[in-house]
């Protein structure tokens, strides 16, 4: 697997397709990002498991962060993921437990200076939006997600066996019309969005 | 302007693919036309419950990646296994290799067959006698001396050879020891007439001469009345065992 640098891994994640997921394999199966993540959930009594699904909703949490624009580059890419980690730790670790001479322990991160913000929803909050969007279909899901992800029609067509990316731009318009009037009948859909994370 | 049309510029605009002067003209209409600002703002919402769509996007592409890299630690795991076990094989039979070379060589058939004749009930000269008592001490350094000072022609030469042949063999002076042994047999000394038949082949063996020494085992075991018989017949036994045909036995 390639070396990317810090530059790199931004730009391919703001440019999104199928770049975006070669970078996210790279940050996921390079060990340097991993060790120091899985040490530090380890040796604050989580287990393999947790380490894991931290390591994992950091990465979202990075690549979100970058898409908005709100990564501003005053930390390393590394180093501001390290910082996400700690903190959806810190957020996990406090609902996990009750002995506050442990929470003492804990505490939010801040990497040089930035206060990495956790952007990622929960998985309850995930599910609920998931189902009221169900009447999407699975195909349109997966067509407009790949479209926010900045798939191109081409790789979209390619990803869902459509013919030919005229085929996919016509398939996206139609499931945003279908987005469209689901969010416009489920105001809870848009009521759950603002609510706090 | 129609709703369509509203929203083919919406998706344009969110598409990316507009000019920088269409985007400009675009943001600034957004100030003024409140029909469009109304339809980008039910399609701002659509996108934001897009992103939940895309956050679980990338946990399924993440679940995936995980999946991929345990199935890659087992094969590597898999892979480390067959060196891991070759090497305990090859370690288990090293250690039975030295085990059966402890038990089948010829210095080891010697050394489990070989009991040290007794210094006891023998009596001659001073230097026999001298001789006896060292050797019974295990002092064998001077009962080497005193055997060695007895030249043939003394009536104990064949005494202080058979005891001489029992130190050299007992040393690993196997050579010494088929000589000495050779000569207290062709004098024909009753006394020693078996234990030197014995030694002989103790001897032979130890010295690696193997077809000798199962000659000389041979006529000891066919002896019925040969006080080392029923020895000879054991360690004929194991000199015939396939064990010893391995290599470096």
């Amino acid at each position: 697997m390639p070396n990317y640098s810090d530059q790199e891994i931004i730009e391919a994640i703001r440019e999104g397709g199928q770049q975006l997921e070669t970078v996210m394999a790279f940050i996921y199966n390079e060990s340097t990002y991993r060790k120091d993540i899985f040490r530090y959930v380890l040796s604050r009594g989580g287990s393999q498991e947790d380490a894991e699904d931290v390591f994992q909703d950091g990465i979202r949490n990075l690549i979100i962060c970058i898409r908005k624009g709100q990564y501003r580059g005053e930390s390393s890419v590394k180093g501001y993921l390290f910082g996400v980690c700690k903190n959806l730790w810190f957020k996990q670790f406090n609902k996990q437990t009750r002995h506050s001479e442990y929470k003492s322990t804990l505490q939010v991160v801040e990497t040089d200076g930035v206060n990495p913000e956790i952007l990622i929803v929960t998985k309850e909050r995930e599910e609920i939006i998931d189902n009221l969007l169900g009447e999407l279909g699975p195909a349109c899901k997966k067509v407009l997600t790949l479209w926010r992800l900045s798939y191109s029609m081409k790789e979209i067509a390619a990803e869902l066996g459509y013919k030919s990316d005229g085929v996919a731009r016509k398939k996206k318009h139609q499931c945003f019309q279908g987005l469209l009037k689901i969010v416009h009948d489920n105001p809870d859909i848009i009521n759950l969005l603002r609510e706090k994370l | 302007m129609s709703q369509k049309n509203h929203l083919e510029q919406i998706e344009a605009y969110l598409d990316g693919s507009m000019s920088p002067e269409e985007r400009q003209d675009f943001e600034s209409r957004l100030k003024t036309d409140n029909a469009l600002a109304e339809a980008f703002a039910a399609a701002q919402s659509a996108t934001d419950a897009l992103d939940i769509l895309v956050q679980i996007q990338l946990k399924k592409q993440l679940k995936t990646m995980e999946k991929q890299r345990s199935q890659k630690n087992k094969f590597s795991i898999r892979k480390n296994i067959i060196p891991l076990a070759a090497a305990i094989i090859l370690g288990v039979l090293t250690i039975a290799w030295f085990g059966i070379r402890s038990t089948y060589s010829d210095s080891s058939l010697v050394a489990a067959a070989m009991e040290t004749y007794p210094g006891t009930g023998i009596r001659g000269s001073a230097e026999i006698d001298q001789g006896v008592q060292a050797y019974s001490e295990k002092n064998y350094a001077s009962a080497m001396e005193y055997f060695e000072g007895i030249t043939k022609g003394d009536p104990y030469y064949s005494t202080a050879q058979f005891y001489l042949g029992n130190i050299y063999l007992e040393n690993g002076l196997s050579s010494k020891a088929i000589r000495a042994f050779e000569i207290v047999r062709d004098n024909n000394d009753s006394r020693f007439a078996e234990p030197s038949e014995w030694f002989l082949a103790l001897s032979y063996l130890s010295s690696g001469q193997r077809n000798s020494a199962k000659e000389e085992l041979g006529k000891v075991a066919r002896n019925a009345q040969h006080a080392y018989k029923e020895q000879a017949e054991k360690l004929l036994s194991k000199m015939g065992s396939p064990m010893r045909s391995l290599p470096g036995i």
